[in-house]
């Protein structure tokens, strides 16, 4: 046999092969089903994603967006305060490029530095529990608890509600009903510091922090911090607080302002 | 650095007092900007996180129903971890269903509020998009939106901007919009990556 009519025959055989093959995987009504099925989720979640990250222009919703006038100039400064600051940062960048730059920016470190020790020790120090009112706030929970949402009564809705109006021994009580829970734990804290028992907060701060895997470290840190602070224990405080400066958080520099407010405590 | 109070740094952003929101800027940026990248954001995110998440200070402000018993910062950074997670469930729902994100909702205690702040911050991206995205046409381009903005009619504008006619009008309407869009676009493409 010549050898193209062989190739001919051959593929021949292989189309016929897969349209029987193509056959049978039609004729299965439930699997073909249940492939529709899956492949609509897919689609749709595809068209979701698309969803998120594109806008669709709307004339109408982009006059109406810059027709508010107030907001229009907020944003403007907005851009312009982070375009400097940007701008701020890469010049920052290329000067410390430059070693004998950075010698000279080092002496002016010092001199800082010397300075601020300086003006500390005229000013003299404030105690520790001077400073825990300095840097202590109340919490909330952020936001007015409305009075119509009465459908939930977790332990944490109920004691948040009591957190609201400062109840906290009544909050305390809820909140131990859930005792596992990180906001929980985080809001039992709190209710602790106001009720001035830190060594009870300092439970529940560490039970936070050892608890590796929440959102809420960053707060249990920093009042974990405030609670040692305020009961002397000094050296665990500034142990905390340094820990914070070294840390990205939303606390560092209240932690760095705090600790060269301590000095010499 | 000045120091402000809660209740003086909302009245400044309401007010738009550049000292109070470079402060704001100065102060808590760099930190939110961490949080973003530590959490799989980069600066852009950063950015419209910090800028969406002001806007809503800004609009409960404003709408003089905001109550705050916490500081301006512990409230502001809510504002902010929050708009990062749900971009975060946005963008990969079923990874981050019962992720950080439930802690957070938690924290707002209550479900119906979740909701009207999810509503806020969508309809702050949106805004930004549209608004960023206009203060970076030519001035002219900037004047002639505001004008249909007012509700002006093309024969109104080009006596407005002393245009020759309105077909005039008209094609420059059609080439600030192409701009625009242009612009808005190339926002979107940074927001696929």
């Amino acid at each position: 046999m010549k050898p193209d009519l062989k190739n001919i025959i051959d593929n021949d055989l292989r189309e016929q092969e897969m349209e029987q093959e193509f056959l049978k995987a039609i004729n299965n009504d439930h699997k073909l089903a249940l492939r529709e099925t899956l492949m609509n989720i897919h689609n749709k979640e595809i068209k979701q994603t698309k969803q998120v990250s594109q806008i669709e222009f709307k004339e109408e919703e982009f006059l109406a967006a810059i027709k508010d006038e107030h907001k229009l100039a907020l944003r403007e400064t907005l851009m312009v305060v982070h375009t400097k600051g940007s701008q701020k940062k890469r010049l920052h960048i290329e000067v410390f490029t430059s070693r004998r730059v950075q010698a000279i920016a080092a002496s002016i470190v010092v001199f800082l530095m010397v300075g601020t020790s300086f003006l500390f020790n005229i000013n003299g120090t404030s105690t520790n529990a001077e400073l825990f009112d300095q840097y202590y706030t109340t919490e909330s929970s952020l936001l007015t608890v409305r009075s119509g949402n009465t459908a939930d009564f977790s332990p944490l809705s109920e004691g948040m509600k009591y957190f609201e109006q400062q109840n906290y021994n009544k909050a305390l009580n809820a909140f131990k009903l859930a005792p596992d829970n990180m906001v929980v734990k985080l809001y039992s804290g709190f209710s602790y510091m106001e009720l001035q028992k830190y060594d009870e907060a300092v439970k529940e701060f560490t039970g936070i922090i050892e608890q590796n895997d929440n959102l809420f470290i960053d707060q249990a840190e920093w009042n974990l911090a405030l609670c040692y602070l305020m009961t002397d224990k000094t050296d665990k405080a500034k142990n905390i607080l340094t820990h914070i400066t070294n840390s990205n958080t939303i606390f560092n520099i209240r932690a760095q302002q705090l600790l060269e407010d301590m000095g010499n405590n | 650095m000045a120091k402000f109070s809660t209740e003086r740094i909302l009245a400044g952003i309401v007010e738009n007092d550049r000292i109070v929101i470079q402060f704001v800027y100065d102060k808590y940026f760099a930190s939110i900007k961490s949080y973003v990248l530590k959490h799989g954001g980069n600066d852009n995110d950063a950015w419209d996180v910090f800028q969406d998440s002001l806007m809503i200070v800004y609009e409960q402000a404003q709408s003089g129903n905001l109550t705050l018993k916490s500081t301006f910062i512990t409230y502001f950074y809510s504002i902010c971890k929050y708009r990062w997670l749900k971009q975060l469930r946005d963008r990969a729902p079923n990874q981050h269903e019962e992720f950080e994100y439930k802690n957070e909702v938690e924290l707002f205690g209550y479900n119906k509020y979740t909701a009207e702040i999810d509503e806020a911050i969508e309809q702050e991206e949106r805004v930004r998009l549209y608004q960023e995205n206009f203060l970076k046409l030519s001035k002219e381009c900037q004047e002639l939106f505001k004008l249909l903005a007012k509700g002006l009619t093309t024969k109104e504008i080009t006596k407005e901007l002393n245009y020759k006619s309105t077909g005039f009008t008209y094609k420059k309407r059609r080439l600030c919009k192409e701009q625009l869009l242009r612009r808005i676009k190339e926002n979107n493409d940074k927001l696929k990556l």
